[in-house]
């Protein structure tokens, strides 16, 4: 073949912008640390990291999310907690209460505490989140229960206020916990306990404080399966935490994997094109030079 | 003419043919970087001899010569390497359009980012069940307002700006209409200058050169047939139409077509130019312009719709904190979803933000959640089995792909040409070697011509000035 300069000129040119242009890319590729600049870098790579960007997103809010629940129900438990020691004692205080062997004195002492543990127990169902009442249902802005006249006097249970709204907390996706236990279930037998108790004791029967401890242990009871519920809700987000930590893991591996330079290769491409270039300036530097008029006389 | 001077024509005639030939390779040498220049070669013939054979002739040593003459200045260049470098160079300017257009593309969709339509639709979706844990919270619905406003706004913005790049098309094909016409003008003027000069029995080697490189320009822009006539001029086709004859050129124009973008059209009749897809700068224009963009934008527009169909249904079946109902969350025109795409003005109050699902329930944050669980259901219609993440997710690995396409064929291209711009140059290319040794071959016969007119010089001054001087 007939080879002209222009021809080797030409040539020579596009090999150089073509080594300069790959030693450009993997110079690129080490500064910034990322192998997907572009779509079209990776069409299916991309398609496959926009998923995982998604998913991690979508995991973190999750995240967050326990973390929302896990407060609700910590205060939850810790109000819970508070009323079962309330209600033991105030079943110590009923034990007392039955024995015949009371003065009248005693009784109205007796009488004053469970009033004390009554007053109490309508704090407790009052509990707050923020400015959220734990215990109302959907109403969270309404208290549970508004007592009349007072919370130490009131004659009988006052009427529930919130509603029987459930909170849902979704844990992970698709998947949810109820938040919230309504205080009809776990205050309710409670009060009602309280005030049986109180007025056993006033009226100075037996056998009416000893009725009112067997409500007192149904009430005991009932906050003792809100507890087990809580602490169950409370397993279940730790379990769905440890979960999303490891999806969460393997999910910025993965993303990390398609979007991000592997650096030692990146490194070792980029020193084959330094060579290669290198090698395409010293080659068209000789091979420019020579020509017959340098020899001709 | 068996004369006495008959030598010194000879020595004069290798002069001047000598000299010729190194005019012929000064020029050579002088234009060896002039883009689209063909080397030329004197073609040295010996003139007729002498004397003619005849009958009155008698037998004596042959014909006897009469020296050297230039018979034709020639172009050395190859037809059919130029025929097919002007249909691959048509490829060319198409794929290098296309892959630059979806470059493009590309930038608008700006992925993978931590501020694009991905992130966005996630962090939307984020708000909602943010707002789902805490609905009685003002601060998150501002929250989600503002979510709401940046995922429309992002829609809206990619929209315009793909329907920019569609009008920047658009003024681009006037001009590639507007620099085709100016071609052609310039070719049809060379012609006729080719025409007259072949007329006279010589050859336009350098406008031939010029005409040559105009046409690769015009090559560029569009696919066409090419026809030589005996006297040079070349015919060029677009579509089965004339666009240069002799030395007219029938120009083209554009008109406003459907969509209200410019189409080309023949200025003489008005009728469309078939174009051929796939091939020529002009044709990958209207590609992009007129399937690329209006696909993507397509795209997203069901994107959009899908969104706010689903969100709204959702919506409507919901309560606000102050007992509003049945309230769009989106508003947008039909047809035009992604660009209109915003937050109903009705909920840009907080408190009308439907997160219950039943009235006066302050902490009821279960619609949100509901709204939430879209990011999970196929959307059905135009996303089919999808999710509105996946269709967009799908959507920008398919761009990635074309792109991807365009890119190879492009570079695929860049190398068939380079390999019959090498074929042509190795063919046509001045070569400075091939120069200089000519150059001495050249220069060495001419200090030979001149040396022998000299010898004949003395011949003569013996025979004239010495010869018959007997015993004076």
């Amino acid at each position: 073949m007939r080879i002209t300069q222009r021809q080797i000129g030409e040539q020579v040119l596009s090999d150089i912008a073509a080594a300069f242009e790959r030693l450009n890319r993997y110079q690129r590729q080490v500064s910034s640390g990322r192998r997907l600049t572009r779509p079209a870098d990776d069409p299916a790579g991309t398609a496959s990291t926009l998923g995982y960007r998604a998913a991690i997103l979508r995991l973190e809010q999750h995240l967050t999310n326990i973390d929302r629940a896990r407060s609700w129900l910590s205060a939850t438990d810790s109000a819970l907690s508070d009323l079962t020691l309330t209600l033991q004692r105030a079943r110590e205080l009923a034990v007392q209460g039955a024995s015949d062997t009371l003065s009248a004195d005693d009784r109205q002492r007796i009488a004053l505490e469970v009033r004390q543990l009554l007053g109490h127990t309508f704090q407790l169902s009052k509990a707050m989140l923020g400015d959220r009442y734990l215990f109302s249902g959907f109403k969270v802005t309404t208290p549970p229960y508004n007592p009349l006249p007072d919370e130490y006097d009131v004659p009988t249970p006052p009427p529930y206020q919130g509603d029987g709204g459930q909170m849902p907390a979704e844990v992970e996706a698709g998947a949810t916990i109820t938040l919230n236990l309504t205080a009809d279930q776990v205050f309710g037998p409670a009060i009602a306990a309280l005030i049986q108790l109180r007025h056993a004791l006033d009226s100075g029967s037996s056998a009416a404080v000893e009725a009112a401890l067997s409500a007192v242990d149904q009430a005991v009871n009932a906050a003792i399966d809100g507890r087990v519920v809580v602490g169950a809700r409370l397993n279940r987000l730790e379990e769905a935490e440890n979960r999303l930590l490891d999806l969460k893991l393997s999910l910025t591996e993965l993303k990390s994997k398609t979007e991000d330079v592997d650096f030692a290769e990146a490194a070792t491409h980029l020193a084959m094109a330094e060579t290669a270039y290198r090698a395409a300036l010293m080659g068209s530097a000789r091979m420019i030079q020579p020509s017959l008029l340098d020899f001709l006389r | 003419m068996w004369g006495t001077f008959g030598s010194v024509e000879i020595a004069l005639r290798a002069l001047q043919a000598q000299r010729l030939a190194l005019d012929v390779i000064a020029h050579n040498i002088a234009n060896a970087n002039t883009p689209g220049y063909s080397r030329q070669v004197a073609r040295l013939e010996t003139t007729p001899p002498y004397p003619w054979p005849g009958l009155t002739r008698g037998a004596g040593a042959g014909q006897l010569g009469t020296g050297v003459r230039v018979a034709e200045i020639d172009r050395l260049r190859d037809a059919f390497t130029d025929l097919q470098l002007r249909q691959q160079l048509a490829l060319t300017g198409y794929h290098t359009v296309l892959a630059d257009g979806y470059a493009q593309v590309e930038a608008v969709f700006n992925e993978p980012s931590d501020s694009s339509l991905n992130q966005q639709l996630g962090k939307f979706f984020n708000a909602w069940q943010e707002l789902a844990l805490s609905p009685q919270d003002t601060a998150i619905r501002v929250g989600l307002i503002e979510a709401a406003r940046n995922l429309a706004g992002l829609f809206n913005r990619m929209a315009g700006q793909l329907k920019q790049l569609q009008q920047d098309l658009d003024f681009r094909l006037v001009n590639q209409v507007a620099e085709l016409n100016e071609l052609a003008d310039r070719i049809a003027r060379l012609n006729a200058q080719i025409g007259q000069i072949q007329g006279t029995g010589q050859r336009p080697n350098d406008l031939l050169d010029q005409r040559d490189a105009l046409l690769e320009d015009l090559a560029r822009i569009v696919r066409a047939a090419y026809v030589t006539a005996p006297d040079g001029q070349v015919t060029v086709y677009i579509g089965g139409r004339m666009l240069i004859h002799n030395d007219q050129a029938f120009r083209l124009t554009t008109a406003a077509g459907p969509g209200g973008f410019a189409e080309p059209v023949w200025a003489g009749d008005g009728t469309p130019v078939l174009l051929d897809d796939g091939s020529g700068e002009l044709a990958a224009t209207l590609r992009l312009r007129d399937t690329v963009i209006p696909g993507k934008l397509a795209d997203l527009n069901s994107l959009a719709a899908a969104l706010a169909g689903a969100v709204n249904a959702a919506h409507r079946a919901g309560y606000g904190l102050d007992g509003s109902t049945g309230l769009d969350f989106f508003v947008f025109t039909a047809g035009e979803e992604a660009a209109s795409l915003a937050v109903a003005p009705a909920v840009s109050d907080p408190l009308k933000i439907a997160a219950a699902l039943s009235p006066g329930s302050p902490g009821d944050g279960r619609n949100a959640l509901n709204i939430s669980q879209i990011q999970y259901q196929p959307q059905g219609g135009d996303l089919g089995t999808t999710t509105l993440g996946e269709f967009y997710q799908l959507l920008v690995g398919r761009l990635g792909l074309e792109a991807r396409q365009a890119e190879d064929q492009k570079a695929n291209q860049e190398v068939v040409k380079g390999y019959l711009e090498s074929r042509r140059d190795s063919f046509s290319g001045v070569s400075l070697d091939e120069e200089a040794g000519r150059l001495v071959l050249y220069q060495r016969a001419f200090e030979a011509a001149a040396r022998s007119l000299s010898v004949l010089d003395e011949v003569l001054d013996h025979l004239i000035n010495r010869t018959g001087l007997v015993g004076r």
